[in-house]
């Protein structure tokens, strides 16, 4: 792991998409969570999503910003129920 | 499984135990102990459902089960709250999620039981996919409910 990298978490559509449930992604500069989401699922992509974020296990908005370690999810629409 | 005074929410893969869960629950301060069990639906001819499969990010969604049950108990006064979700596969007619709360009187065992299921689709990072005769899809909620129904 390179000291200013983050673990992300994928779930669901985007797990498969990914075919992986996690990865450690370096961060690029400042970067916010939901640049790095549209940096690993570029908006048109096939299977670009709404999504909501998560750093830690708490929600938070897209202009949170992303520190070394951080655990990041992308959060696509929930089926819980 | 969290556990806090009066409240224990988690996520299993084993099918539930629903008379445990009452049993859980029920206490003497209860005057009314309510269980709601969501249940894995069939679909029409044609869309038969095979299974479901749920998939949770166990690491947040616990604890946002216990946050929801913690401002259940304190906005409705209850005594106990049991939130319960199933992982992996679930067959139809199985239950996927049991909510049980136990309070003083049935009007705020109801309002809280509707509240706690609303708040857990639209929050707790759990997904769904559906497998029918027709193949595989991931299954989302309709829309976050309205914030307000007590």
């Amino acid at each position: 792991m390179s000291e200013n990298s983050v673990t992300v978490m994928f779930f669901a559509m985007l797990r498969e998409q990914r075919g992986a449930s996690e990865a450690q992604v370096t961060l690029q500069g400042p970067e916010t969570v939901g640049a790095l989401y549209a940096r690993l699922f570029p908006p048109g992509a096939a299977g670009a999503l709404p999504v909501a974020f998560a750093v830690n296990h708490a929600y938070v908005e897209a202009e949170r910003l992303l520190a070394a370690g951080d655990e990041v999810a992308f959060i696509p629409p929930l089926g819980g129920g | 499984m969290l556990e806090a005074a009066g409240l224990r929410v988690g996520l299993q893969a084993d099918p539930i135990d629903l008379l445990a869960g009452r049993d859980w629950a029920a206490c003497p301060g209860a005057g009314a102990v309510l269980s709601f069990e969501g249940t894995t639906r069939d679909g029409p001819p044609g869309e038969r459902v095979l299974r479901l499969e749920y998939e949770a990010y166990a690491a947040m969604a616990e604890p946002v089960l216990l946050a929801l049950a913690t401002e259940a108990k304190g906005r409705w006064g209850l005594e106990r709250v049991l939130v319960l979700h199933r992982t992996g596969a679930v067959a139809v007619g199985e239950v996927s999620v049991l909510v049980v709360v136990a309070a003083a009187h049935r009007r705020e065992a109801y309002a809280a039981s509707a509240w706690l299921m609303d708040r857990l689709k639209a929050e707790a990072p759990i997904w769904k996919r559906e497998l029918t005769e027709q193949g595989a899809a991931w299954r989302a909620n309709a829309g976050a409910p309205p914030e307000e129904l007590g």
